[in-house]
């Protein structure tokens, strides 16, 4: 039974780690209109700084400063929107579908020098021995105690994703979001209302990505992949409702589940057939995109407002 | 309300019959999980086949010999790790928690084995043995004696590939390497050595995988220092066959030169036997006996009559299971703890010695409280300190349109 629930707070573990990297494009996409395609950029940033900051000293990248997770996590958010803020003063002017090209080329970027700079990141060998929050408790109760620290952060960002979209901030950001000129004709600043949004955004997958790093230990290039990274967060929020911060949590579960239900059902097919069922799992999480947006493009929970 | 009493009825009769059954009886059946992480989709997609293969194969000699610990069957657990890291920690996750596994074969590349054991294996005690996992970082996990491989690893790969191609006359060469652990560890390894031995690495380039041309880096490699042959280490599938074919096209190089990654009859079959003709290579080695090596070929030809039993890491992959099989045997127990101890016992010498396809006898010795030594497909299977195997290393070469086995090397 234990492993059973062990197993089970794994998979909600890495739900929640995707719930606030959901909440962060919510804040882009649903609350502001911004067509970000590089989360695996802001990702990467959070999880280097604070892998970078936590683990032991190496000889095969900077530092390794040995902090605590408490120090390390705000800075990897911090991080994420340092890296937004050149990127959003310089793309933001960009139409939507402009600036989703343009962070696909940054997310490209920063994986590249993730891969290539081996003085800072330690290259393709990535940085190991991360620790994990809360391994010392052991086996049984370690990870459930990461698992409520993850929860506790989801529910801090879902608390402050709300606060925005309810202050007068928020409704700025929506303002522009649906008629720009209208914005402008009230006195608002359009650029520097959608430059914070996207920091702030980017703040949100930052700290998703420091979890991440903490959660598996470990953070290399290999581990930044583009459809986990990118595309399934996407999907994720499609499908629980772009504008709603509880569709944002929905969604990220729901989809979560059903990626590792893939998984599972994977491993019951006999023989040859269980591992060519991997190309299916990818088809699947498609075919069930292609099945909202048609049937339901409101998403599970709707729009929000 | 009959339906009810019918299900009532239904319910009482099967639960008699579970009363019934006798429980040594179903402790016996019950069989003995071992879980399987292949990389099944992604780069080192086109290596599963076979390896795979190989060890279903030995787990079916195994339970065709009665199984393990009075009749229970080995039963193989399969995962699929994308070729990715996190994948693969989501998936030994699986494996070991909801899965309850006694041990795992896998992860194949290096990197995936680091992340996955660091976070899952190691804390859980859990012992894996991987077929493929050849960077030398793998040694110097802090791992409590859980994590075994029986692969070569690089460090050993680079120095006998640096000494046969000075021993094929060529003085100058470009490098061309995937730029991961496994590209730059085994490019790194070759170039110190080739030095050591007076040759010169013209230029070295790592490239990115699954670029639809490698065209310009080709041609700045060839460019540069007039190098005799191109040394590529590679995958086929994420950029290793394109690299070839592009550099083939445009008769870049005269020579190529390959390693453990592209030892795959595919490549030449995709790129073209012409243009490869007189590439050669190292991968991982057997120094299996003569006639344990036949016992096993001749075995998988048997299972398998469509796949090459001489393939990169296949032999590794039997070996791994065997041994995993045997420890179980040897410790009376499927418990995580028992076969990480037995590992090597089965392994290492002393013992009587005990080869492919020969379970059932090496079950008699044990159960005669005999220690064995199992000498495998792919080499004496000896693990050291560190879990590694020491084994030997394959000289191939491309003749005719085939891969062909020319030597094992030690040294």
């Amino acid at each position: 039974m234990e492993p059973l629930l062990l197993y089970g707070a794994t998979l909600l573990t890495l739900a929640g780690i995707y719930a606030a990297l959901t909440l962060g494009l919510n804040l882009q996409w649903g609350l502001t209109g911004l067509m970000n395609f590089g989360a695996l950029g802001f990702v990467a940033a959070g999880a280097y700084t604070s892998a970078l900051l936590t683990a032991p000293p190496s000889a095969m990248h900077v530092g390794g400063f040995g902090w605590p997770w408490f120090l390390a996590w705000p800075l990897a958010a911090l991080a994420g929107a340092l890296l937004a803020l050149p990127i959003g003063a310089i793309s933001l002017r960009l139409r939507t579908d402009y600036l989703a090209m343009a962070t696909i080329g940054i997310a490209e970027i920063v994986r590249l020098v993730a891969r290539n700079e081996d003085w800072l990141t330690g290259g393709p060998l990535g940085i190991t021995g991360i620790p994990r929050p809360f391994e010392s408790l052991g086996q049984p109760w370690g990870p459930v105690a990461f698992l409520l620290l993850v929860g506790a952060v989801v529910a801090l960002l879902y608390a402050m994703a709300e606060a925005t979209a309810r202050s007068p901030f928020g409704r700025t950001l929506r303002a522009i979001r649906d008629d720009e000129e209208a914005a402008k004709a009230a006195g608002r600043n359009p650029a520097a209302f959608r430059l914070q949004a996207f920091m702030l955004g980017a703040a949100c997958m930052g700290l998703a990505g420091a979890m991440l790093a903490h959660f598996f230990k470990f953070m290399g290039p290999d581990a930044l992949d583009p459809v986990t990274a990118t595309f399934l967060v996407w999907v994720m929020l499609i499908a629980g409702g772009s504008g709603s911060n509880r569709g944002a949590i929905l969604g990220a579960v729901a989809i979560w589940a059903v990626w590792a239900a893939t998984d599972w059902l994977a491993a019951q097919l006999p023989g040859e057939l269980a591992t060519r069922a991997a190309y299916v799992r990818l088809f699947m999480i498609g075919l069930a995109l292609q099945l909202i947006l048609l049937y339901r493009p409101q998403g599970l929970l709707g729009t929000g407002r | 309300m009959t339906t009810f009493r019918l299900t009532r009825r239904a319910a009482l009769v099967a639960g008699t019959a579970g009363l019934a059954m006798p429980g040594i009886a179903r402790a016996q059946a019950e069989p003995v999980r071992i879980g399987v992480i292949m990389s099944a989709s992604g780069g080192l997609a086109a290596f599963v086949p076979p390896i795979r293969a190989g060890i279903a194969l030995a787990f079916d000699e195994i339970n065709a010999a009665g199984g393990v610990l009075g009749g229970r069957r080995l039963q193989m657990v399969e995962a699929d790790d994308q070729t990715n890291p996190q994948v693969g920690v989501t998936v030994m996750t699986r494996l070991v928690q909801a899965d309850n596994v006694a041990a795992i074969i896998g992860p194949m590349a290096s990197g995936i084995t680091i992340a996955a054991a660091n976070a899952v294996s190691i804390p859980a005690g859990v012992p894996i043995v991987s077929p493929s996992a050849t960077a030398p970082a793998v040694s110097d996990l802090n791992d409590n004696d859980t994590v075994f491989r029986t692969a070569v690893p690089d460090g050993l790969q680079g120095r006998v590939l640096a000494r046969l191609v000075r021993e094929a006359g060529i003085e100058r060469v470009a490098i061309m390497a995937v730029n991961n652990d496994y590209g730059r560890g085994l490019s790194g390894g070759f170039t110190a050595a080739f030095q050591a031995r007076g040759g010169t690495v013209t230029a070295a380039q790592n490239f990115e995988e699954n670029r639809p041309s490698y065209r310009a880096e080709l041609q700045t490699l060839a460019g540069r220092g007039n190098p005799q042959a191109l040394m590529l280490v590679a995958y086929p599938a994420s950029g290793g066959n394109t690299i070839l074919r592009n550099s083939a096209e445009n008769a870049m190089f005269p020579r190529y030169i390959g390693t453990d990654g592209m030892r795959d009859q595919s490549v030449v079959d995709q790129v073209g036997a012409r243009a490869l003709e007189g590439m050669f290579g190292t991968g991982p080695g057997s120094a299996a006996s003569p006639e344990r090596r036949a016992a096993y070929v001749a075995a998988y030809r048997r299972a398998n009559p469509n796949l090459d039993p001489g393939g990169g890491f296949v032999a590794q992959g039997y070996d791994a299971a065997y041994v995993i099989g045997l420890a179980i045997e040897a410790g009376r127990s499927a418990e995580r703890a028992a076969i990480r101890q037995n590992l090597r016992a089965v392994a290492n010498a002393p013992g009587e010695v005990v080869g492919p396809g020969e379970f059932a006898r090496a079950k008699q010795l044990l159960a005669a409280g005999t220690k064995v030594n199992y000498e495998g497909a792919s080499g004496p299977v000896e693990f050291n300190a560190a879990g590694d195997s020491e084994g030997r290393v394959e000289h191939w070469r491309v003749q005719d349109g085939r891969i062909v086995s020319v030597a094992q090397l030690a040294e």
